[in-house]
């Protein structure tokens, strides 16, 4: 628990068990464990853009999700993202959508590595 | 807390009405390699069981915040296991190290592993380990065609016991293995005789258990490259379907984990099984995912590749979803990584 705001930790989602680095013994909190987060973010922001909404990191423990119509939830791991766009955009956030697909090859080609 | 592979696996053992658990159980219990079990029923059948530490679970099951069935807490099946737990700790039972559980006929096996990976007071002391389904060789072939819940159970296990199979002719169990090859391409299909079973080969291990973790996930994948050869009719089962992805392209985890939190989280209720053994840039070794449904085990590293070949693969057991659409989207959310 934070001895600060009093926010306790949560367990680690699978997503970050087995680190970024593939290394699985990276210790939460550990350096690679928050350049992952940070590319987490970027990924996910990537998707989340086509649902009109953003996400950050918030102590490094939770996710503070925003809609552009400035919406804020704080959720703790990936999965309660996705619940909480949807609950905000009002739409199936499908994956496997043509729709989504096209959106992120498109900006994709537009912001090439 | 505990590693994940040193808690107390958990053992489901499913099967459609009359395929043989209890039998089954019967006489697996009576074999020196189920001597420290627990076993857990959801009801007391026809055939009584006779051990020492047996349980009966009544009662409620809870919904998690996601409203999915597959996530649903057995409230029931938790307070059974606590009971236990404590009588363990009282010296009122002897000590365990295996948990059995015997589902009802009818029962989706999910919310009970839901229940252990989910509850908080029991998943940092146990851990799901497998699913073993048991079908009546005789009966077998016309229950997958009428019940679906028969198809679910058979799609979900990880060891599929045939029984009655020398009450059954041999073209027919044939017939049915072949089914359920096509259904369950990485589950080990053994046979039961009168009930007789090897039982240590039916519990040897888990892909979380030292030493079998390297054998196991060679097995999802042996299965899967004999059947590339056999016609794939997938005309069955009620559209649930099986089928293998391999990714030529090295896998950016990050970009893998969003995606598949993200199929997961639309599409949860109809990917049944997910295995599938990755070759993350970056990282020297395969790392294992294995998942029901909603719910995803943690990953974990093979200690090297099983042959030269470096590709990942993936093997799905679905209802209702299009491999090329799952493979499309890998492949756009693959490529976001690179950005």
């Amino acid at each position: 628990m934070c001895g600060f705001c009093a926010v306790f930790a949560g367990t680690p989602h699978w997503t970050e068990t087995a680190s970024d680095a593939g290394d699985r013994e990276t210790e939460t909190g550990g350096p690679a464990w928050r350049l992952g987060r940070q590319r987490r973010l970027h990924i996910v922001n990537a998707v989340l853009a086509h649902f009109g909404c953003h996400v950050e990191d918030w102590m490094s423990g939770q996710f503070l999700v925003s809609s552009q119509r400035g919406r804020t939830e704080i959720v703790e791991q990936l999965p309660q993202i996705w619940q909480v766009v949807e609950s905000i955009a009002q739409r199936p956030l499908d994956p496997l959508a043509p729709a989504l697909i096209a959106a992120l090859r498109a900006a994709a080609e537009q912001d090439p590595p | 807390m505990s590693v994940y592979g040193e808690r107390c696996p958990v053992v489901v053992v499913t099967g459609f009405l009359g395929s043989g658990k209890t039998t089954l159980l019967n006489r697996a219990l009576k074999d020196p390699a189920f001597g420290d079990c627990a076993v857990l029923v959801n009801e007391f059948g026809e055939v009584g069981l006779d051990h020492h530490l047996l349980e009966v679970i009544d009662g409620n099951t809870v919904l998690l915040a996601s409203g999915c069935v597959c996530c649903t807490i057995r409230d029931d099946l938790k307070s059974a296991v606590l009971e236990l737990q404590d009588k363990r700790a009282r010296g009122t039972v002897p000590t365990f190290s295996r948990l059995v559980i015997e589902t009802t006929g009818l029962a989706d096996p999910t919310p009970i592993i839901a229940t252990f990976m989910s509850d908080v007071s029991l998943r940092y002391h146990y851990r799901p380990s497998l699913v073993v389904t048991t079908v009546d060789a005789a009966q077998g072939l016309a229950t997958l065609d009428a019940h679906e819940e028969s198809v679910k159970q058979a799609a979900l296990a990880d060891r599929l016991v045939l029984t009655k199979t020398d009450l059954t002719p041999s073209a027919v169990v044939d017939t049915l293995r072949a089914r359920l090859v096509e259904l369950n391409q990485s589950a080990q299909v053994m046979t039961a005789v009168d009930g007789e079973l090897d039982v240590a080969a039916l519990l040897r291990g888990d892909v979380y258990t030292r030493g079998h973790r390297d054998a196991e996930v060679a097995r999802w994948f042996n299965a899967q490259d004999s059947h590339h050869h056999a016609p794939a009719s997938n005309r069955h089962h009620h559209s649930i379907r099986a089928f293998c992805i391999v990714i030529e392209r090295a896998l950016d985890w990050t970009a893998f984990g969003v995606w598949l939190t993200m199929l997961l989280h639309c599409h949860g209720d109809k990917v049944l099984r997910v295995k599938g053994m990755l070759h993350v840039a970056g990282v020297a070794t395969p790392v294992v995912i294995n998942g029901v449904q909603h719910l995803v085990h943690p990953p974990v590293h093979l200690a090297q590749w099983p042959d030269a070949d470096r590709r990942s693969r993936i093997v799905f057991i679905v209802q209702g979803l299009a491999q090329e659409a799952i493979e499309t989207s890998l492949a756009a959310f693959n490529e976001l990584a690179s950005r």
